[in-house]
């Protein structure tokens, strides 16, 4: 066996994909196929609050992140969000035109529910 | 199936092919984030990353036969954005050998195992690169090989003759001998 290939070997015994890695690259391709509408958003200045936040808007949306949590507030119409993130589709329902929970720390794309399905770039 | 067929049946939304297709080239892109020395949590971010980048793009992709060199490119270029983005406490070698303390993990590691991944990791980010482009993308073309690098075409031999030269020394010095070309 050639040394590339006992490297190979060695790296994937001693460093393998996390299984968590591979599960969040499944997800990434989890639209593909799908028809929806996309939706502009972009990053806005955040308001000065403790902790860390990061703001986006799009027309009717507004989307607050900080650490895990997401906050947002939906154009009229929406009865539910989804959210793909790396580890699943998490749901929230709108109340009120506002929904929010846990999301995980890395890149999301929100698939905003209504007659027709609306879908963020990922932020 | 051809790669082809899989990022055309995948554009469709054939979750089957997606899945072929991470599984495939999933370890391709870690290694390439891994070769950047970041962490498990920072590796992860560009894994993710660069598999957005394919959904997004997967259209455009002309030459599936070059879908490796793509994704090995995409994934440094995440990796370097991520580097320059914020200071990024890269593990050091000592602490990211020894990943888990999963002892099933552990019994499926032998001593060669941790040898050569001792020797890999006193060699320079360009040649774990490198090397791990060769050892989980062996179709690339020295062409490819150099554009997910970032090296000139000409120097792809002579730099990939020295890395494997060094990791040999980097083995002897650790008591392994290596007696294959390779």
């Amino acid at each position: 066996m050639s040394l590339v290939w006992q490297l190979r070997a060695a790296l994937d015994a001693v460093d393998p994909v996390p299984e968590g890695v591979r599960d969040a690259a499944v997800m990434a391709g989890g639209l593909l196929g799908c028809a929806w509408d996309p939706l502009e958003l972009a990053e806005v200045r955040a308001p000065l609050v403790r902790g860390e936040v990061r703001v986006w808007e799009g027309p009717g949306l507004t989307v607050h992140r900080r650490g895990p949590e997401i906050v947002g507030w939906v154009p009229g119409g929406v009865s539910r969000v989804d959210v793909q993130t790396a580890g699943g589709h998490p749901g929230f329902a709108v109340l009120d035109g506002a929904f929010g929970g846990p999301v995980g720390t890395g890149p999301v794309r929100l698939l905003l529910r209504g007659a027709r399905t609306a879908v963020t770039p990922w932020i | 199936m051809d790669t082809a067929t899989l990022l055309t049946r995948a554009a469709q939304g054939d979750q089957s092919s997606w899945r072929t297709l991470v599984d495939r080239y999933s370890p391709l892109v870690w290694r390439v984030a891994r070769a950047h020395r970041l962490s498990t949590t920072d590796a992860a971010d560009v894994s993710q990353s660069t598999w957005i980048a394919l959904a997004d793009n997967i259209s455009t992709v002309h030459s599936p036969d070059r879908l490796a060199g793509w994704l090995a490119t995409t994934a440094r270029r995440e990796s370097l954005k991520l580097l320059r983005g914020r200071e990024v406490a890269t593990d050091t070698w000592g602490e990211w050998a020894d990943p888990a303390d999963d002892p099933e993990q552990t019994t499926l590691r032998t001593e060669r195992d941790d040898l050569l991944w001792r020797a890999f990791g006193a060699l320079r980010v360009r040649c774990r690169q490198l090397l791990a482009l060769q050892a989980y993308a062996p179709e690339l073309s020295y062409a490819e090989l150099a554009a997910a690098v970032g090296l000139a075409n000409s120097a792809v031999a002579k730099t990939r003759g020295r890395c494997l030269a060094t990791l040999r020394r980097e083995l002897a010095g650790l008591g392994l001998r290596v007696e294959e070309a390779g």
